[in-house]
C-alpha cells in the first residue's frame, strides 16, 4: 500500500493519478462541485470490466500491461490518514458512509494522447434541486466495499473509450445497459464484450482495435441481449417537443437514452458521435432547461443547454469549434413494452392540443412510461377519487400515462396499455387536491 | 382560450370526453401510423452510419 493512500482533494495531487486529459480535468471540476475533500487510494484494485478487456485484448499484446487498476474513493468529510486508520481499527465508519461521493477507476492503459484512461466511474449526481428548478437523474444504488467498509453511491456508470476495445458507441451502450442488468436480469458486459457482440453484425470496419460501431451494430448488441430497441428519428423535426417528451418519459422510467449526434466543423465532413442521456433539469412548469449527458469525450452528467432548441446543443464540443445536432435516439427496452413511442406521442398530442386550444393554457400535460408496481405505489400515496376501486383494478406490467395538471396541481391521468401495439386507454384516475 | 371559471371536476370530465373522442376518431389510426413512419423507422443509410468519435 502506498504510504500516502489518504490525501486531501486537490487538482495537482489527483493529476498524479489521472493525468490531465480533458475528461480528467472535467472529473476534477465535477468532484469540486460535489465538495470532495478527501481521497482514499486503492493502489491495486481488480476491476471486472478492465479484467475482461485485458483477457480479451491486452493479454495478447506484446506490451506488458498489468491486470490491476487503481481506484480512488472520494469523501465530503475531511480526515487524515491517522484518523482513517483509527476508524478501520475501531469500526468507526459512520462519517465515511455519510460523506461518501463515489469512486474512479484508473486503467493502467494510456490513450493515443499518452494520458491514462479513466475506467469505471461511479460518482453521486448533483443535488436534485437548483433554486426552484428540479433535476431528475438516472442513477441506481451501487454497493461499494472499501477495505471492508460498506459504502453506497447513487449513479450511472461512466468511463472513457479505450480504443483497443471500444469507441464512443460501445461506451454509450455500456452506460445505457448497466442499470438494466438489475431491472431486466441481463448480464453486465465489459466494453470489449459489447464490441464483440455488436460486431457479430458485420461491417467493413475492423472489430479490434475498435474504430466505431454503426447504428445497426448497436441495435444488434441490444437485441442479442434479449432486449428490444425503441428508435426515435429527430433528424428533420420542426420543433423539439418530441425530443423533450421522449427524454422526460424515458428518464423518469429510469431507461437511459442513447443520443446519435452529428458534429460539424467548418470545412470538415460531418462526424458522428454517440452519448448517453442521463438526466434533465426542468422549471416549475415542467419545461426542460438543461440536459445531463454521459459523453465519453467530456465526462459524466455533463451539462447541455439548448442552442435555440434541444435539437442543437450547447456544450463543451462548441469550444473546439463543433456544432452539435441531435439526430436520433435509441432506447434499449424490455420487449414487452410494445407500444411504440411515436404512436403514443401522436395520441398524447391529439388530446393535449384539443384541451389546451379549447380550455386554457393553465393546463399542462406530461407523458411517461411506468410499471404497474411503481404506478400503484404512487397512487397509494396520492389523494384520489374512488381510490380503492382504482388500486384494485387489474393493469398490465407496463403503462404509458398521460398526466394533466391544472394550475400546477395534478388533475387526471389517462392510462394506456404499454404492452399493446396501438394506444389503448385502460382507465383514468382523478386526483383530489 | 382559457376559461378560468371551469373547476377541476369539470376539466377532468372534459378531458375524459376528449380522450374518448380522440380514441374513437377514425382518422387517429392513420395519424399515429404516419408518426410511426416519420419518427419511428430507420433507413438502410441510417443503419450504416458509423459513430467514430
Amino acid at each position: 500500500m502506498t504510504s500516502d493512500f489518504v490525501f486531501s482533494f486537490s487538482s495537482e495531487k489527483l493529476k498524479e493519478y489521472v493525468d490531465d486529459s480533458p475528461q480528467a480535468e472535467y472529473l476534477i471540476r465535477y468532484l469540486a462541485d460535489l465538495k470532495a475533500k478527501t481521497c482514499v487510494l486503492e493502489a491495486k484494485y481488480v476491476d471486472k470490466d478492465y479484467l475482461v478487456d485485458y483477457q480479451k485484448f491486452y493479454s495478447r499484446s506484446f506490451d506488458e500491461e498489468t491486470r490491476f487498476t487503481k481506484r480512488i474513493h472520494f469523501f465530503e468529510a475531511e480526515f487524515s490518514k491517522t484518523r482513517f486508520e483509527e476508524s478501520l481499527e475501531n469500526n468507526d465508519i459512520e462519517y465515511l458512509r455519510k460523506s461518501y461521493l463515489g469512486f474512479v477507476v484508473i486503467r493502467p492503459i494510456k490513450g493515443s494522447d499518452r494520458k491514462r484512461l479513466i475506467g469505471r466511474t461511479l460518482l453521486n449526481t448533483y443535488s436534485d434541486k437548483k433554486g426552484s428548478e428540479k433535476r431528475v437523474f438516472i442513477g441506481s444504488n451501487y454497493e461499494v466495499s472499501l477495505f471492508g467498509i460498506p459504502l453506497s453511491v447513487s449513479s450511472l456508470p461512466f468511463q472513457v473509450q479505450d480504443q483497443g476495445v471500444s469507441a464512443c458507441a460501445t461506451v454509450a451502450l455500456w452506460t445505457a445497459l448497466h442499470p438494466l442488468a438489475d431491472t431486466y436480469g441481463i448480464p453486465r458486459l465489459s466494453p470489449a464484450e459489447i464490441t464483440e457482440l455488436s460486431t457479430s453484425f458485420p461491417s467493413e470496419y475492423r472489430n479490434f482495435p475498435s474504430s466505431g460501431l454503426n447504428w445497426g451494430q448497436m441495435i444488434n448488441c441490444v437485441k442479442s441481449m434479449e432486449l428490444d430497441v425503441e428508435t426515435i428519428n429527430v433528424e428533420n423535426i420542426d420543433d423539439d417537443d418530441i425530443i423533450l417528451t421522449a427524454i422526460k418519459a424515458y428518464v423518469k422510467a429510469e431507461l437511459p437514452l442513447i443520443g446519435a449526434l452529428k458534429l460539424t466543423k467548418e470545412n470538415n465532413p460531418p462526424e458522428y458521435h454517440a452519448v448517453t442521456i442521463s438526466g434533465y433539469q426542468c422549471n416549475n412548469n415542467g419545461e426542460l432547461t438543461e440536459l445531463y449527458v454521459h459523453d465519453d469525450q467530456i465526462g459524466l452528467y455533463s451539462r447541455v443547454k439548448p442552442d435555440g432548441s434541444f435539437k442543437h446543443w450547447k456544450n463543451e464540443w462548441n469550444d473546439s469549434g463543433h456544432e452539435v445536432s441531435l439526430e436520433k435516439l435509441l432506447i434499449p427496452i424490455y420487449p414487452k413494452i410494445r407500444l411504440p413511442f411515436a404512436r403514443i406521442y401522436r395520441r398524447y398530442l391529439g388530446i393535449k392540443e384539443r384541451m389546451i386550444n379549447d380550455y386554457g393554457d393553465d393546463l399542462n400535460f406530461e407523458l411517461y412510461l411506468t410499471t404497474i408496481t411503481k404506478y400503484k405505489e404512487f397512487l397509494l400515496e396520492s389523494a384520489l377519487k374512488e381510490k380503492r376501486k382504482v388500486l384494485i383494478k387489474s393493469l398490465p406490467r407496463f403503462l404509458w400515462v398521460l398526466r394533466s395538471y391544472s394550475d400546477g396541481k395534478t388533475l387526471k391521468d389517462i392510462v394506456f396499455d404499454g404492452t399493446s401495439i396501438y394506444p389503448k386507454p385502460l382507465t383514468s384516475v382523478d386526483f383530489r387536491i | 382560450m382559457a376559461d378560468k371559471k371551469r373547476g377541476r371536476e369539470e376539466l377532468a370530465l372534459i378531458l375524459e370526453e376528449i380522450a374518448k373522442a380522440v380514441d374513437e376518431d377514425p382518422s387517429m389510426w392513420d395519424k399515429e401510423e404516419e408518426y410511426q413512419r416519420k419518427y419511428g423507422t430507420l433507413t438502410e443509410e441510417d443503419m450504416r452510419k458509423v459513430f467514430t468519435i
